[in-house]
């Protein structure tokens, strides 16, 4: 089971939304991380098979995008997705079966199954006008997995759920990644953090980071520090370094923790890195706090 | 048939249980339909509203040829065929606002994404609208040809006019205007060309002669390039999915 | 994976287990006949479904006895451990092992696999008054050799 980018690129015009990507995915859970605009979304439809790429290929076990039978092999959760207002639940899975190629028994069951495993059994026929965000992101989850795809991509899926749903649905992602290609992308790092075997880090159209959480990681390792100083010296450190986390403490005194090469401030001292100071790191850049 | 019996039975035939029939059952992929079964599978998609409007300009069509006796001379039937061609308008709008209905409700990207994709939907529905929009057609046409003196190709013209003119300006429209926007653009074209036949049947006798017959023909061929040259940019844009990201919003 | 499927894929074992005697073998058998299936689109409606199921499961039974000599396949050790094979009555047993093969088959499909007398006439190609008549006859004998059991 392998997906093979060679050099994928899209330009609009002048602009290069994505800059000759090259990856080979395999089974398990894969994290898309990335600024908004970074060209993530954009290389998520080249491997959907929405947009055509300007040069490069995308390929699954050796066949073409363009073909049939890959879209057959692929699951998708589009950023955003409308529905046709006189659908049910129900009926927004029929329909999407039917594209799938699923057969109409099969479709009707598989259909069931899903409602049951994202918890929306009980409003399989109300209509998708009365959902509630959180509903609406579990009936696009259920909708990916309508034909047992070999690829999942997911754009953006825990967007609107609540913290239980967030949970509820890492495991199931974690579940789903060991039998399957699961392609996660988005900027909410806990969820990367969690349940992401492989992590992707995408700045500007380019690959620029690619590896495990620790190996990624080791990027900014000895660079994130953290310290406690007054109110005056505090403001200053602010206005020179990226602050990942800022907090009044009692006294007056200001905790910081930050991202400098090296040490900041005398009274600093290292602190473990998370990806969460990755992704500062990587995409706040010039930002003042 | 005792209990014990079958009991005995269920024992003699027993098996040691099976160990792979999860991981087996699980990565089983089903057949997936043929073309034609997903052709037949769209029917129930298309709209009731479509049904429902051809049935009833049908039904006008009837009534306004055979059943208004307001109109009994010959300036009578020019309106007749001028009424039923004013109707058409409404046949055209609705045909092709079902046809884009996934760019209306922002269905487009995950359909797109689908084993029959975007371009295959859209040619389904293509075919079942258009074989609905032919047998309307030709009907009417039936109708007009019954009713009037003219002949079968001042007929086709007259009557088909308005409903040309609605397509192209429609396919036109949706071809620069996204989303649900072009469908209001659309109905707006609509309702503008049939207003406009009904306020200017007085022009009837006028435009029906035999000298403006050439403005007629050179009028029909516009529209038919025109819906040409459209259709053939929306299927290039679908095929090479050369969508500009607004397309798909 | 739905419980209509599950169950498919335990009869069709149970059936080519049956027939082959060999649980790992049959487990293969069973795999391969649903492949089998699915790839000739066949999924109309449930009696055709089941009987070509069948047919298919059959005849890789068949295939499998030519391809090896049933001799050299390990017989399955029957398993007294599990289920009721213990209560099981020795001269039931018998009795069934000296029924003509087609008969087993039968009460096998009708009683245990509850196919009905239709799906089994299509899979085994007899008319349904002969299933009828055979499964009866077979059913009586049985009966009365338990009857005769339980006097003594």
């Amino acid at each position: 089971m392998e997906l093979e980018l060679d050099r994928v690129t899209k330009q609009y015009g002048n602009k290069t939304a994505c800059d000759r990507i090259s990856i080979t995915f395999q089974k398990g859970v894969y994290g898309l991380l990335g600024a908004n605009g970074a060209g993530k979304t954009t290389l998520i439809r080249m491997i959907c098979g929405v947009l055509a790429p300007t040069s490069g290929t995308i390929s699954f076990n050796k066949i073409d995008v363009s073909h049939e039978d890959y879209r057959d092999a692929l699951g998708y959760l589009p950023q955003e997705f409308g529905y046709y207002p006189e659908f049910s639940a129900l009926d927004f899975l029929l329909y999407i079966a039917a594209l799938k190629g699923v057969p109409k028994p099969q479709a009707k069951e598989k259909a069931w199954e899903l409602l049951k495993q994202v918890s929306l059994e009980k409003d399989a026929r109300k209509r998708i006008k009365t959902f509630s965000g959180g509903m609406k992101q579990r009936l696009g989850i259920a909708q990916s997995m309508l034909n047992n795809p070999q690829i999942l991509i997911l754009d953006e899926p825990t967007a609107g759920l609540d913290p239980k749903e967030r949970i509820h649905f890492r495991n199931m992602i974690s579940c789903l990644g060991e039998d399957r290609i699961v392609l996660l992308s988005t900027h909410i790092v806990s969820d990367i953090e969690h349940i992401a075997g492989t992590i992707l880090v995408m700045k500007d159209g380019s690959l620029i980071h690619q590896g495990t959480r620790n190996e990624i990681i080791s990027a900014i390792d000895g660079k994130v520090w953290e310290c406690t100083l007054s109110q005056s010296d505090a403001i200053d450190i602010c206005k020179k370094y990226p602050v990942i986390n800022l907090r009044q403490e009692s006294a007056g005194m200001v905790f910081l923790r930050l991202i400098s090469e090296e040490k900041p401030c005398a009274e600093a001292f290292i602190a473990q890195a998370t990806l969460e100071d990755l992704y500062l790191y990587y995409f706040s850049e010039g930002s003042e706090q | 048939m005792n209990r014990n019996l079958k009991k005995g039975l269920k024992s003699y035939f027993e098996a040691p249980p099976p160990t792979d029939r999860e991981r087996f059952l699980k990565q089983l992929r089903y057949p997936k339909t043929t073309y034609r079964e997903f052709l037949l599978a769209q029917l129930p998609y298309i709209r009731k509203r479509i049904w429902i409007a051809s049935a009833l300009i049908i039904s006008l069509g009837w009534v306004i040829a055979f059943r208004l006796s307001v109109f009994q001379d010959w300036r009578g039937e020019g309106l007749r065929m001028w009424g039923i061609s004013a109707i058409l308008p409404f046949l055209a709008m609705m045909t092709i606002t079902e046809v884009y209905r996934s760019s209306a409700f922002r269905m487009a990207e995950l359909e797109a994404s689908c084993r029959f994709s975007l371009l295959q939907i859209v040619m389904a529905r293509i075919s079942i609208l258009g074989a609905v929009n032919f047998i309307v057609l030709i009907l009417l046409l039936i109708f007009n040809n019954q009713i009037s003196g003219y002949s079968l190709l001042q007929t086709i013209l007259y009557t088909i006019m308005p409903y040309l003119f609605v397509c192209a300006a429609c396919l036109w429209l949706l071809n620069r205007i996204h989303g649900s926007d072009g469908i209001y653009a659309c109905a707006a074209a609509a309702g503008f060309v049939s207003v406009a036949s009904i306020l200017c049947e007085s022009l009837v006798t006028v435009l029906y002669t035999d000298v403006y017959l050439n403005s007629w023909l050179t009028l029909f061929a516009i529209c038919l390039v025109v819906i040409g040259f459209q259709m053939h940019k929306f299927f290039k844009k679908l095929e090479e999915k050369q969508w500009n990201l607004s397309l798909i919003e | 994976m739905s419980v209509d499927m599950q169950e498919q894929y335990d009869k069709i074992y149970r059936y080519c287990y049956y027939k082959v005697r060999n649980s790992v073998l049959a487990e293969d058998l069973t795999q391969e006949t649903f492949l089998k299936y699915f790839a000739q689109n066949a999924y109309i409606d449930r009696g055709k479904t089941l009987a070509y199921l069948y047919v298919i499961a059959r005849n890789l039974c068949v295939d499998s006895f030519r391809k090896t000599q049933p001799e050299l396949l390990a017989e399955d050790i029957p398993h007294t451990d599990c289920f009721e094979q213990i209560e099981l009555n020795y001269s039931l047993r018998q009795a069934l092992k000296n029924l003509p093969e087609q008969e087993q088959d039968l009460l096998l499909l009708r009683y245990v696999n509850e196919l009905s007398v239709g799906e089994i006439s299509s899979i085994m190609g007899i008319s349904r008054f002969a299933i009828y008549r055979k499964t009866g006859s077979a059913i009586a004998a049985l009966k009365k050799l338990l009857e005769k059991e339980d006097f003594q």
